[in-house]
């Protein structure tokens, strides 16, 4: 089979998008719950349109492509994702780029530090609470100091 | 300042208000709206955090004494309801916003309201949440596409509030264009909904003393 001249190829953009859940999604999932919210907003027509897909995924980020000039509708598809495996979850987009290296690049992995606080995740600044002792389950490294 | 109208900081949400105010930060804002607060905070993570009151559909002097109630540098909001009722909350002197336009009925918000609120300089809050929700997202797209050519007309403050309860339901100002596109509201109208809490909590006056000689 020969390969499609450069000209005659689909244009294509890749959307970067940092993946907020306590549970760690494989690819196949995250793609999942992205073709589900396309479909609910732009139904079938608008999905086949877009071509959406997840070509890279590692811990909270990934890497969506979609036809060139749909990056808007991929975003707001990504925005209404609430749920992933069945545990509450927010695809925040982060940069937009025609290639994936470039979006690569973009990627800052925040190192977890378990070992100051038990019972806590924490990432940064953010804190995720594993045991809820509190009441609540999304704090900051202050709200425990303050405690 | 790029404000989010409203989040729901309150005792049942699982997310502090310090946590709000940072991701808040990391979407790009630099204040928010807590609406019934648990906490006293006035700014977190460079985030400045604004208490908000939200007052529900109360029959007349209640409505009054609640309003009147209100402490002073706390955004007022009214949940709408009947058409007369927004009549009457659009005119009611320390009512700034005016919310849950999607869930009114057909007509619930029509030119005469539109007109009022440009007048009072009371503004209109879209609500985020009820788009990201697919159970209300349809009404809230149709209701939100009317609200916008009333302002386009009448030229209203409209604000925008991610209606987060939870720090999971804030999203970024170009997920908030991306969402907007949805409904037909240009990237312009956005920044300058993002922007307008300034001219509603501090209106020009007609006239203003530039220089006081003594």
């Amino acid at each position: 089979m020969s390969v499609l001249p450069p000209t005659l190829r689909e244009n294509r953009r890749y959307v970067l998008f940092r993946i907020i859940t306590p549970v760690n999604p494989t690819q196949k999932e995250v793609y999942r719950s992205m073709a589900e919210s396309v479909t609910a907003l732009f139904g079938d027509a608008g999905a086949a349109k877009m071509h959406p897909a997840v070509v890279w995924s590692e811990g909270e980020y990934a890497i969506a492509r979609c036809t060139r000039g749909y990056e808007k509708s991929l975003i707001a598809a990504l925005a209404v994702v609430t749920k992933v495996c069945g545990e509450p979850a927010a695809f925040r987009s982060v940069a937009t780029s025609g290639t994936i290296l470039s979006l690569k690049k973009k990627v800052v992995h925040e190192a977890a530090d378990d070992a100051a606080y038990p019972g806590y995740l924490c990432a940064g600044k953010k804190v995720n609470n594993l045991s809820k002792e509190n009441g609540h389950r999304y704090l900051t490294r202050d709200d425990i100091i303050k405690e | 300042m790029i404000t989010d109208a409203c989040v729901y900081a309150n005792n049942s949400s699982h997310t502090t208000l310090r946590r709000f105010a940072l991701t808040a930060a990391s979407c790009g804002f630099s204040r928010i709206i807590a609406c019934d607060p648990a906490e006293d905070i006035s700014e977190y993570a460079g985030v400045s955090i604004l208490k908000g009151r939200l007052i529900g559909k109360l029959s007349g002097k209640a409505f009054f004494d609640a309003v009147k109630k209100t402490p002073a540098g706390t955004v007022v909001f009214v949940q709408v309801g009947e058409n007369s009722f927004n009549r009457t909350a659009v005119t009611t002197k320390g009512v700034h916003l005016l919310t849950g336009i999607s869930d009114l009925p057909k007509g619930g918000f029509d030119h005469i309201v539109s007109k009022m609120a440009a007048q009072q300089n009371t503004g209109v809050v879209l609500d985020f949440s009820r788009i990201i929700d697919p159970k209300t997202r349809r009404t809230a797209l149709s209701r939100y596409d009317e609200i916008l050519a009333f302002q386009r007309k009448y030229h209203f403050p409209l604000l925008i509030a991610s209606g987060a309860s939870e720090c999971l339901g804030q999203r970024n100002i170009t997920e908030i264009i991306a969402l907007a596109d949805l409904f037909g509201m240009t990237e312009q109208e956005v920044r300058s909904a993002l922007d307008s809490l300034d001219g509603i909590l501090s209106p020009k006056k007609t006239v203003e003393i530039v220089e006081e000689r003594s």
